[in-house]
């Protein structure tokens, strides 16, 4: 049958295009891309999967080696063997007085005076030349302790409203600069921090055997 | 206010979204794009190419970047649909032989008389598919972009990545040359 079409061949072109698209409009790709293509996302799945179990198991184990060796580890204290108290310093404009209450100890040594060139010596100093931190028995400093020496002020700093009072130790050859001989490798003190963490004074302290009575 | 640019942004927020879950391997947002943008994609690709495993392989090709990476896909400054066409287009014309550049000085004879007339309509199909087949690529393109696929100007320029001026003067000549061929054609056989 001939179903032919008379006109305008423009229009007869648009319709015959029209014809072609409704024709060809049906087309679909075969179902083996489908396939492959769902392979693919279905690898991709299982792929971030193993990649998440993988993360997640590294993160486990290292948090039982964290654990595991951290209760190995003897249990030490917080602070490395110092002890610190807050004080308030009163208004004094060249240095910060010891705080109240910390001299619970007991009387002053007579040889705690310090030589003429260590007292020439403290006002130049900002504080000790070298403070050990090794662990030390701090509880047993208050019992028995005697002030050896007066405070040594920092006066190249200003003074500090706030002051934090840590116990120490300076070695014996340091102490030495400050007139305080000490029989052992080490000497105990006493160190005012400002609030601003620099030391503004210090002093020695003898740590006396508790008497029996 | 119109409410198009809202229903646009929804949809492409939504597009993407999918595009996510496709990516971390979501075969039912797969299963939604593929059903949504396989057929035009295929058809765009069969009509360009001529070949059914060509435009098989298209579609597989750019489902794998989709699902890979989509790089390049920005929904601010479009919709998928037409990312797709563009990295389809990329797609085919690696696939077409390399052909001269079209003159497009050359005047094509003017037709007066109907190539159609009394042909059935089989006839008239693969005069259509061969006449188009037989065009340049740049000028098949947009003949497929907005007769066949009866996509806007704008649209088709946004895909071929040319000026609406263009579209529309290709899309002249592209005409004007089926006509011509398909009148020779139907001579020759006649």
């Amino acid at each position: 049958m001939q179903d032919g079409m008379k006109g305008n061949p423009e229009e007869s072109l648009r319709r015959a295009l029209a014809e072609f698209a409704v024709q060809t409009g049906s087309g679909a790709a075969s179902g083996g891309v489908r396939q492959a293509l769902r392979r693919e996302v279905r690898a991709r799945a299982h792929r971030r999967w193993a990649l998440a179990s993988l993360a997640a198991a590294a993160a486990l184990a290292a948090v039982v080696f964290g654990v595991s060796t951290r209760w190995a580890q003897p249990v030490r204290p917080s602070s490395p063997r110092t002890i610190a108290r807050e004080g308030r310093a009163p208004g004094s404009s060249t240095a910060p007085a010891p705080p109240q209450g910390l001299e619970s100890g007991g009387r002053t040594a007579s040889a705690a005076v310090p030589s003429p060139a260590a007292s020439a010596l403290h006002r130049a100093r900002p504080g000790p030349a070298s403070v050990s931190h090794e662990p030390a028995a701090i509880g047993d400093w208050r019992k028995g302790e005697t002030v050896l020496s007066p405070w040594y002020y920092n006066t190249a700093l200003p003074p500090s409203a706030r002051s934090v009072l840590v116990r120490s130790e300076v070695d014996a050859r340091t102490a030495m600069r400050f007139g305080v001989l000490s029989a052992g490798d080490t000497a105990p003190v006493e160190i005012l921090f400002g609030e601003d963490g620099l030391p503004r004074a210090m002093r020695f302290v003898r740590h006396l055997p508790t008497q029996r009575n | 206010m119109n409410p198009e640019p809202k229903a646009n942004e929804s949809g492409r927020a939504e597009e993407m979204k999918l595009l996510k879950r496709l990516q971390a391997g979501d075969e039912r947002a797969f299963d939604t794009l593929y059903s949504r943008h396989m057929p035009p994609v295929y058809r765009y690709a069969l009509r360009m190419t001529g070949s059914q495993s060509d435009a098989d392989d298209v579609v597989q090709e750019l489902f794998l970047e989709l699902i890979r990476s989509a790089r390049g896909y920005d929904p601010e400054r479009g919709e998928l649909r037409s990312y797709l066409y563009g990295l389809a287009r990329r797609l085919i014309l690696r696939r077409l032989p390399a052909e001269a550049p079209a003159n497009d000085d050359t005047p094509e004879p003017a037709v007066e008389d109907d190539p159609f007339e009394r042909l059935d309509l089989e006839q008239r199909l693969e005069l259509v598919r061969t006449a188009v087949a037989s065009l340049p690529a740049g000028y098949r393109e947009v003949v497929v972009l907005c007769d066949l696929e009866e996509m806007s100007y704008a649209d088709a320029a946004v895909t071929m990545g040319c000026a609406v001026g263009t579209v529309r003067s290709r899309l002249h000549r592209a005409r004007a040359m089926l006509l011509s061929r398909m009148e020779r054609w139907k001579c020759r056989t006649a």
